[in-house]
């Protein structure tokens, strides 16, 4: 096991992270005067990942929601679940599935390392029968109702469906009532020892832990298992979208729009495309930027208003979400202020003022160890360094970020709104 | 160990030393007392104070200034505490150690705290129209919005159906009726009068006291006439509605049910541990009664948990539910109470609750913004109990008290929101 340890000349920080053979990645994060740690074993599975084969089989292509799926059901073994494991020792256990990850996570003060041992040995541990899986159908059906009943989930995804022709980035990350219903043992079989594969996952810890002695014990319990190349489908599309504008009525007091130029994406953004789309954002519709004072002024936006850069493997979107009586007004103010921004240039003060936020939000994040380990997860995913960031944020351009503002293209945006039932 | 300073008549600085941040929070909250007449000025009132103030006139110069002091965050709120309603200016700054160009950040971003806390932007003795308008329709908004998370509204319902005309029952952010009345004048008046008559408790959090911080808010109290300040008259029983039973309709897809109880007297810590470990085992933890009989072994409910409301004596269970389920999930929920009443819960689910309690108090100094929340909801407490003062108190508890707490439980109020009748 080869260690690599991280440091940055202005923080006292020390993360070290290591490779095992059989691919896992690891960070350790040591705090040493905190009292509270955290810890996510992951894997880069998504609901994004619907068609995939190992090696040189042929592609399998799964039921929509599968992943969050797995998650569900991998906390529970034969004799009982990972919950009732962590209720012995205080901690506060959860898990996640997002487009492009799946994460088991917990949080705690005491028994750390009991609880590591948890959640290294449940997440290796899968039991699936038919039986428990048919009565998870009923428990995902109630939460995909919940969504149902979010406007801010359905907004988004409404936005990106008519957005993406193909890329599974499109459906709704919990799937569908009829989708989990193609759901059995054996599909979650083959997609946990595709995914779950050490070389497809990693390890992410922060607190008051030393490294070295929690790297043996991690590597002690991994279970042993070759590497495998997994092959993802591609989905990448151009930026033309299906439909540039769509509505749904729902029980919400004022229109709520989700509105989005899409990229051309092949792969994945690098992390500085991505720091560099982000105080983008911050310097065309931030709290900042003249737009965001000029649609305020007119009562066009509320608090409630935000943007994103959103992106994955082969998805990208400069997305604005927020609550107006007049969308479309406050997307063409939008568009225009882009291309006002094209023309003129960044003003450098505009541009400053974002970098020094950006930085200290960077900085801000050390503060808390769930915070770290999350960090440590893109880190992981994506193969940048723990502090690359700051790097990169203390010598960003300004001409920089205009070189990803001339990548925007004004007529590949889709408005998606939810309207008021009454 | 926090060290307090008397800054003026009613103003007290605590200050906790912790060098592990990154970053130093300082938070002005101001009690006064819980009234629906000045409800909507005082919600308003930290919103207003935070977008703007005489020296960066527009919320943009604002952010621009906050920017350039590396990312520093301005918070404000407004909260219902026991009879008072709180409200808070806060501000979260990087430590001067970071500052690329070798500038000092804490100071500055200090002094803008202070000014907009004691200098806002004003036009005689009113707050701008301008800024008052564009506030008040954000409000609007909030208040409206209420309604898009379904969860929180639901919550929301209960809890004014449990008070009705008591001002506790007011939504969080007001009424529109009353949010109408609000003028620039009556805003000016309760930010004078806040500053005159408020119990003022203002938390520094960080490796060190920021340079001149107290002294200057002892000197800003001392030129303000102090009189008439808030003091804490002891606990007073709340003052509950007549209890009933509501259903509200709307194009929804899965239901939500909450339960509004009542919890006896909550008036010592010692109590209110014994209040939070029944609460726990009842509905806390993946471990609770409601958790694994409700959620997991009857499928009822997607989520169904409890949370006690110390500061008011009232537990509330909120769940999501298909509406065929929600009699039955109420009855069950009943029952599960009765299960605490009469002590059948197992010392697994005991124990695990005292230690799930114990750990997250324990991580409650590992946040600045825990650490804060923690002192600022317990100004009334005389001496003020550590996070590790109340786990020892958590260890003590046995699961006769446990029993004896969930005596006192009473069933007050029951509101649920579910799908149209003919959406079955």
């Amino acid at each position: 096991m080869i260690k690599t340890t991280y440091s940055d000349a202005k923080l006292s920080e020390r993360i070290v992270s290591a490779t095992l053979p059989n691919g896992l990645k690891i960070f350790i994060a040591e705090k040493p005067d905190f009292k509270s740690n955290f810890a996510v074993f992951g894997t880069k599975y998504g609901s994004i990942d619907t068609a995939f084969s190992v090696g040189d089989e042929p592609y399998t292509a799964v039921p929509e929601g599968i992943a969050h799926y797995l998650e569900h059901k991998l906390f529970e073994s034969e004799d009982g679940d990972a919950f009732t494991r962590f209720s012995a020792t205080g901690a506060s256990a959860n898990a996640f599935t997002s487009f492009d990850r799946t994460c088991y996570l917990f949080g705690c003060a005491d028994r750390f390392e009991e609880n590591l041992d948890i959640l290294l040995d449940f997440v290796q541990s899968p039991y699936f029968t038919e039986q428990t899986v048919q009565k998870e159908q009923g428990i995902i059906g109630q939460e995909i109702r919940m969504y149902d009943d979010s406007p801010n989930w359905c907004v988004l995804f409404n936005m990106l469906e008519a957005m993406y022709e193909n890329h599974p980035v499109r459906i709704d990350i919990a799937g569908t009532v009829e989708s989990i219903s193609h759901i059995t043992a054996d599909l979650l079989y083959k997609c946990y020892d595709t995914f779950y594969n050490p070389s497809n996952m990693f390890v992410c810890i922060a607190g008051n832990v030393k490294a070295d002695e929690l790297m043996k014990r991690i590597e002690k319990a991994i279970k042993p298992t070759a590497p495998i190349v997994v092959n993802r489908a591609d989905f990448s599309e151009g930026t033309d979208v299906k439909c540039r504008y769509v509505e749904k009525r729902m029980e919400v007091a004022k229109p709520i729009f989700c509105f989005g130029f899409k990229e051309q994406c092949e792969g994945e953004r690098t992390l500085k495309e991505r720091i560099e789309s982000g105080i983008l954002m911050d310097v065309l519709a931030g709290g900042i930027s003249p737009l965001y004072e000029s649609l305020t002024d007119k009562g066009l936006i509320n608090d409630e208003f935000d943007s994103e850069y959103f992106n994955g493997n082969g998805y990208s979107v400069v997305l604005f979400q927020g609550e107006s009586d007049d969308p479309q007004a406050v997307c063409d103010a939008i568009s225009a202020e882009i291309e006002r921004l094209k023309r003129d240039g960044i003003p450098q003060e505009l541009f400053e003022a974002a970098r020094k936020g950006t930085y200290g939000m960077a900085i801000k994040g050390y503060n808390n160890v769930e915070t770290i380990a999350m960090n440590l997860v893109d880190c992981a995913m994506a193969g940048f360094g723990p502090f690359d960031d700051l790097e990169i944020l203390r010598n960003l351009k300004k001409e920089d970020v205009e070189a990803r503002l001339a990548l925007i293209n004004t007529e590949s945006s889709v408005l998606s709104v939810i309207l008021p039932k009454r | 160990m926090p060290q307090k300073f008397n800054l003026a008549s009613g103003v007290d600085g605590l200050f906790i030393e912790d060098s592990r941040f990154n970053t130093t929070l300082i938070s002005f909250n101001f009690y006064v007392p819980l009234r629906k007449e000045t409800y909507s000025d005082y919600a308003l009132l930290p919103y207003l104070l935070s977008s703007c103030c005489d020296e960066c006139k527009t919320f943009r110069e604002l952010n621009t200034r906050l920017g350039n002091l590396y990312g520093a965050t301005i918070s404000a709120n407004a909260i219902k505490l026991l009879d008072f309603q709180c409200i808070s200016v806060s501000l979260s700054v990087l430590n001067d150690r970071f500052s690329i160009d070798g500038k000092s950040i804490v100071a500055s971003a200090a002094e803008l705290l202070a000014s907009l806390v004691f200098a806002p932007s004003l036009s005689d003795d009113a707050f701008r129209e301008a800024d008052v308008e564009r506030e008040r329709a954000q409000m609007l908004d909030r208040i409206r919005g209420e309604i898009n998370n379904k969860r929180g509204y639901a919550r929301g319902r209960a809890l004014s159906l449990m008070f009705g005309d008591d001002p506790y029952g007011l939504p969080r952010f007001g009424t529109e009726e009353d949010l109408m009345k609000v003028t620039g004048e009556s805003l000016f008046s309760a930010w004078s009068r806040m500053l005159r008559e408020a119990y003022v408790h203002i938390n520094v959090i960080g490796e060190k006291l920021p340079e001149g911080i107290f002294s200057a808010a002892s000197a800003a109290f001392s030129a303000i006439h102090r009189e008439n300040v808030t003091a804490f008259s002891g606990y007073n029983m709340p003052n509950f509605a007549e209890p009933t039973t509501e259903c509200e309709r709307m194009d929804v897809k899965q239901g939500k049910l909450v339960m509004g109880f009542s919890l006896g007297r909550v008036d010592s810590e010692k109590n209110t541990s014994d209040i939070m470990v029944m609460s726990d085992i009842f509905g806390g933890g993946p471990y609770s009664r409601l958790f694994t009989h409700v959620r997991e072994k009857l499928s009822l409910c997607y989520y169904c948990s409890c949370t006690a409301l110390r500061s008011k004596a009232i537990m509330l269970v909120d769940s999501g539910v298909e509406a065929e389920n929600a009699e039955k999930a109420q009855k069950e929920i009943l029952g599960q109470l009765e299960v605490m009443k009469n002590g059948e819960f197992s010392d697994d689910q005991f124990n695990s609750s005292i230690r799930s309690i114990c750990d997250s108090l324990k991580s409650i100094g590992d946040s600045q913004g825990g650490i804060n929340a923690w002192y600022a909801s317990r100004v009334f407490d005389g001496s003020v109990a550590t996070p590790e003062d109340v786990i020892e108190t958590v260890k003590k508890v046995t699961r006769e008290e446990v029993m004896a707490a969930a005596k006192q439980v009473m069933l007050h109020t029951v509101y649920s929101l579910m799908p149209q009748e003919d959406a079955k």
